[in-house]
């Protein structure tokens, strides 16, 4: 298939009519370049709109509905329906074609609605002349899907960003999809389908000599054996449909058990906020203790530093005691009196009554001066100061320390709380949400899991019973046939069919062999072809399992799919689709698809670019690059120049909102 | 008590230093100290340096002294002793001489004040400090006290 023209008419940012031209044969590369936002992906989005009729696209993320006609068209034309028409002329089995898809729009009150949509497809003859020969949308998308599948489709035109093709490959992927493509493309599918053919012609072939045979025991043993083949027909259905829930499942677990990874961490952060919470609340309340003593001591501790001043004072209030006679003071009688002991001798006053008259004696004649209490004030300062001095220095300091680790512990734990709670707080719903698909969906999805594979077991031990019997019966019928010598023609042609089917079989088996054993040196040496030098030894192996499930091994026996880069990845992907491409089209040049890609270079290094420019041109039959400025810059024009590949370029002008043009152009502008 | 002890009497009234009033807010405001505690911090802190610092008004926070404790008249009445201010008993009861003990207590607490606002409360927004502040103003007080309790004094 050779793309040869397109043209646009209304359609995405593209108001005026736009044509493009593709580059083929010698000069077969095409190059469309423009600034994000004028229109790029508008062409790749028409060449599949074309195709498939498809309004959105694999890369089309966001559920919002894609319309297809110019806005500004639309608003000119409000309530009333605009045509966007994409034209796309194609080479296809030497034959030309045109393919026209239109689809009719309106604007009302701000909404858009599709109206409808339209397509055709045309054959130019030898002479030129044009002849619709498809005259509906579906029966188009049917003619182009056999000439490219709809799932095959996404190997020759993709957005180099978001390729996924390696990962749909990896054994990890329940995608069964690609894997089934890939078998499309290299012809296997078909060769299933040739047996299966086959196989229903012997069938119908045993079932007319059975009803030729006349025998009623034929008769029931052919039912019997076309009944129990209907029956394993079902049963391998049922199992096709009880895997895909298994991988579906599995996926989904996969997709849970991931989430639930990452909650872990979530579940963590939480039980670390809480117990800081804790030990910021500990820390907090020695704070408060801690600082209620420290301010009650303040005061007391800073009379400390005033403590100089009394051994100066000391001996002028005992020369003002003298003065007064008060050589003692009045409290030290009525306290020894109060204890029984005299404060002056010692003495006991229970074993001295004499003692104790004195002691009333001199309280009845106490006569103190009015200063006496002053002085008390000082003397009791003094000794008060001095009693504070030899606790509350050492107490101070062991506040002050237990307040500054207690501050520092708080603080601490505040800015473990403060970080975490970052993510803990905008992560609480998912927390919460995981938190019921830990307990209610993967339970169920285990149990979807084991009763699907239950479900799978159980149908094999039906099918393997279903196998004996029909090879019981099939024997029972043959010996019971070889009785009736006037039914040798019909039988040998029997015969013959199986020996076909059998034969084919070994074919296929061996194709099946050959091509994925194929597939995987050309990926290998594809690779190299593109890769630079310093990659050349990255892979040692590729594998491609039965089931189309590729391995890359590297030098140490590692599968390397996880572990290269992006750009590695890109680069592998292509080598994949070019192998892929080099093998189908093995003696069938129809099958030669353009590589029609958007966004190219975004993932690569520029020694990679150089070396994807020099070597695509010479393992493509075409290939349409739509590439952004940065994508082309002196460095990848050179390279292009140098390549010689180049047919046409084209560059996206934005003349408006909404409106871009596009402008045949050369490297020279 | 006795009549002379003026300290203890209902009628007197202490009135500190216009300047230092920013002093008093602080630490009222950030540790939650009564006015006639931060005076006799104050005090000692001046007492300590061994100097008086005068003002010119004296309309800052107002206390009765009969409010202060008993180690606080005590230390009060050591220092006019200690300063020659009172000599005997007649004088406790003079008027001039209370005046002028009112007026030594406060240029001590002056000085204090002074340092309190230079050391303790420097780096703070003085005009700012309150309960938030707390930790903070009685670490830096605390550090000061105990290094002041080891240092020479004047």
């Amino acid at each position: 298939m050779k793309l040869q023209n397109l043209k646009l008419e209304n359609f995405r940012q593209f108001y005026n009519p736009q044509e493009i031209d593709f580059a083929a044969n010698d000069k077969n590369v095409t190059l469309i370049i423009g600034v994000n936002g004028t229109g790029k992906t508008g062409i790749f989005r028409a060449i599949i709109f074309a195709l498939y009729g498809e309004q959105r696209l694999q890369q089309d993320t966001t559920g919002e509905k894609v319309h297809l006609v110019n806005f500004q068209k639309l608003r000119e034309n409000s309530e009333k329906p605009v045509i966007a028409t994409v034209t796309l002329q194609f080479e296809y089995d030497n034959k030309q074609y045109i393919l026209v898809r239109k689809i009719a729009e309106s604007e009302q009150n701000g909404e858009i609605q599709e109206i409808s949509q339209d397509a055709s497809l045309s054959l130019i003859s030898d002479d030129g002349e044009t002849n619709e020969v498809i005259h509906d949308a579906n029966s188009v998308t049917d003619f182009i899907s056999q000439i490219l599948p709809a799932r095959v489709r996404n190997f020759f035109f993709f957005d180099a960003e978001r390729l996924q093709l390696l990962t749909d490959l990896s054994s990890n992927s329940s995608s069964t999809n690609i894997k089934q493509g890939v078998q499309d493309i290299l012809q296997v599918s078909n060769l299933q389908r040739s047996l299966n053919i086959l196989k229903r012609l012997h069938d119908t072939e045993m079932r007319s000599i059975s009803a030729a045979s006349g025998d009623p025991e034929i008769e029931r043993l052919s039912q019997q054996i076309d009944k129990d083949q209907s029956r394993v027909n079902e049963i391998q259905k049922e199992n096709t449909y009880y895997q895909q829930k298994v991988q579906a499942a599995q996926a989904e677990i996969q997709n849970v058990e991931k989430q639930l990874a990452d909650n872990k961490q979530l579940q963590q952060d939480k039980k670390d906020v809480d117990a800081q919470k804790k030990i910021k609340e500990t820390a907090d309340n020695a704070v408060v203790t801690t600082l209620k003593n420290m301010i009650g001591d303040i005061e007391p501790c800073s009379s400390i530093l005033a403590r100089d001043m009394f051994p100066q004072i000391m001996p002028q209030i005992k020369d003002m005691r003298e003065d007064q006679r008060d050589l003692f003071s009045k409290q030290v009688l009525t306290q020894s009196l109060q204890n029984g002991v005299c404060m002056l001798c010692g003495n006991d006053l229970g074993n001295h009554p004499e003692a104790e008259r004195h002691i009333n004696k001199l309280l009845e004649n106490y006569q103190s001066s009015e200063l006496s209490g002053i002085l008390d004030l000082v003397e009791r300062a003094n000794e008060r100061i001095n009693e504070d001095l030899q606790i509350l220095p050492d107490k101070m300091n062991n506040n002050y320390q237990s307040l500054v680790k207690s501050t520092e512990e708080a603080e601490k734990a505040q800015a473990i709380i403060d970080r975490k709670s970052v993510s803990l707080d905008a992560n609480m719903d998912m927390a919460r949400n995981l938190e019921e698909k830990e307990h209610t969906t993967l339970p169920e999805l285990h149990a979807t899991v084991n009763d699907n594979k239950a479900k799978i077991i159980s149908n094999e031990d039906k099918l393997e019973q279903l196998s004996d019997q029909i090879n019981e019966n099939q024997k029972n019928r043959e010996v019971k046939l070889n009785e009736q010598s006037e039914l040798t023609i019909q039988r040998s042609v029997a015969d013959k069919t199986i020996s076909i089917l059998k034969e084919l079989q070994t074919i296929v088996s061996e194709y099946d062999d050959e091509a994925r054993s194929e597939l995987s040196q050309q990926v290998k040496y594809m690779f190299n072809q593109l890769i630079t030098e310093q990659d050349q030894n990255l892979i040692k192996e590729v594998n491609i399992s039965k089931n189309y499930e590729m391995e890359i091994l590297g030098e140490n026996g590692i599968n390397l799919l996880n572990d290269i880069s992006m750009g590695q990845s890109q680069v592998l992907s292509l080598a994949f689709i070019f192998a892929l491409a080099k093998l189908a089209s093995k003696g069938r040049d129809e099958i030669d698809f353009p590589l029609f890609v958007d966004t190219p270079f975004a993932r690569l290094d520029s020694q990679i670019r150089d070396h994807i420019i020099q070597k695509t041109p010479g393992l493509s039959s075409q290939w349409v690059l739509l590439l952004t400025d940065t994508e082309f810059t002196s460095r990848e024009k050179t390279s292009f120049i140098k390549s010689n590949g180049v047919g046409y370029v084209y560059k996206l002008q934005k003349d408006s909102d909404g409106q871009t043009s596009i402008l045949k152009s050369t490297f020279e502008d | 008590m006795a009549d002379i002890d003026f300290l203890n009497s209902g009628n007197q009234l202490f009135r500190t230093a216009t300047q230092y009033e920013d002093v008093y807010n602080a630490l009222a405001n950030s540790l939650g100290l009564r006015n006639h505690d931060i005076f006799m911090i104050a005090v000692y802190l001046g007492v300590r340096s061994g100097k008086k610092e005068s003002a010119r008004n004296y309309q800052g926070k107002e206390f009765r002294p009969s409010y202060l404790s008993k180690k606080q008249q005590g230390v009060l009445y050591g220092l006019a002793f200690r300063d020659r201010l009172f000599k005997k008993e007649a004088d406790f009861k003079d008027p001039e001489l209370i005046n002028d003990a009112k007026l030594l207590f406060n240029e001590y607490a002056n000085q204090g004040a002074m340092i309190i606002r230079d050391t303790v409360l420097n780096g703070f927004d003085i005009s700012q400090v309150g309960k938030k502040e707390q930790s903070e103003v009685a670490r830096s007080i605390v550090q000061y006290l105990l290094k002041e309790k080891d240092a020479t004094p004047f």
